[in-house]
């Protein structure tokens, strides 16, 4: 997946996963960087912000924190509500480009995520239910840098999330336990637990569901010789895109609507931050 | 917290004083998820508890005086149990 020289960005929320991946990483040194995303959802975000940067703190790792209505204009109930969007819809879109802005302007070579196997195989049933070639295609644990889109990979995707739960526990990790409040009615938890009944009778049958899917997957979509990065860029943002105006920016429009016509305009520029 | 009821509750469901069975002490329960306090009858251990309560043991992880548990673990009933869920969805980081 990554090398020891690579220079990392680790997408960190303050849940479990991502912040036993941080210790993971920071124990085996790797060069990583946190980078924490402030959703504006109330106090679940207030409380994810304030035990991620504890966690930073208490261990002398180094964070970047970025605030979604600073760079949307708005919280992700906002959004929502605005957009119309389902919140865990709008909150990817988001993440997506932030993300990747941040692993670019920041020189980090590979951007890492804690997604678990529980993450990765309800994510692949729900593809297959819906028949999503082009996210059956990047239902990789490493994607390889694309046009202006960073490498990006998913270290925790052979542990479930029972695993990554008593590894945080044990290590002593404060971590937010409460489930997210707009993703009470999320598809992701049906199809969770859809894969826990099925495994609670039939044992192996999760494991063996998403493995042989990555072990399949080449056969069902071959990779092309010619890569096909995004063959634009957006005309607001100038972020890496497959269409005139990325999704970030018309969710930016859809709050303060500004004329289409503009030219790409200055983005906020990150700055590496202090050693603790 | 709601505290535990009075220890008249024995396994038949009758007080101790009427059978002379010894009471059963009804376990305390800890949602750290949800926040929710609550109590269940007596179980000896931690794959009791849960069956009693409908929780599948891959989705859960259980702690007591600062120790984790697992399914065949005794339950020490003078102490509250956490139940602590695993299971994330949304969008995920």
């Amino acid at each position: 997946m990554f090398e020891p020289s690579d220079r990392l960005l680790l997408a960190v929320s303050g849940g479990k996963d991502s912040l036993a991946l941080w210790d993971i990483l920071i124990r085996l040194e790797y060069d990583v960087l946190g980078y924490h995303l402030d959703l504006g959802i109330g106090g679940y975000s207030q409380e994810s912000t304030e035990k991620t940067r504890a966690f930073s703190e208490k261990r002398g790792y180094p964070l970047i924190v970025e605030e979604i209505a600073a760079e949307a204009g708005g919280t992700l109930p906002d959004i929502a509500e605005t957009t119309r969007r389902p919140p865990c819809s709008a909150c990817g879109v988001s993440k997506r480009h932030l993300f990747n802005r941040a692993a670019r302007q920041l020189d980090r070579q590979i951007l890492v995520t804690g997604h678990n196997m529980d993450d990765e195989a309800s994510r692949l049933l729900g593809n297959i239910l819906h028949w999503q070639d082009g996210y059956l295609e990047k239902q990789s644990p490493v994607l390889p840098a694309d046009g202006g889109l960073v490498k990006k990979v998913k270290p925790l995707n052979r542990l479930t999330e029972k695993e990554m739960a008593t590894y945080a526990y044990l290590k002593g990790i404060d971590y937010v336990v409460r489930e997210c409040p707009m993703s009470a009615d999320a598809k992701q938890l049906f199809y969770k637990k859809i894969l826990n009944d099925i495994e609670r009778e039939s044992p192996g049958t999760k494991q063996s569901f998403y493995f042989g899917y990555l072990d399949r997957s080449a056969r069902f979509y071959p990779q092309k010789e010619e890569t096909t990065p995004p063959s634009e860029k957006c005309r607001v943002c100038g972020e890496p895109c497959y269409v005139d105006i990325c999704g970030f920016c018309r969710i930016r429009m859809k709050l303060s609507p500004f004329p289409e016509s503009i030219a790409p305009e200055e983005t906020s520029d990150l700055i590496q931050p202090e050693p603790l | 917290m709601t505290e535990p009821k009075s220890q008249k509750e024995t396994r038949s469901g009758s007080t101790g004083e009427e059978t002379g069975v010894r009471p059963v002490t009804p376990i305390r329960v800890f949602n750290a998820q949800t926040g929710a306090r609550f109590e269940v009858p007596f179980q000896k251990r931690v794959s009791g508890l849960l069956r009693a309560l409908g929780i599948d043991d891959e989705t859960v992880i259980v702690i007591q005086n600062d120790q984790l548990l697992l399914p065949g673990d005794r339950i020490d009933p003078g102490n509250e149990v956490e139940i602590r869920p695993v299971i994330s969805g949304g969008s995920g980081q």
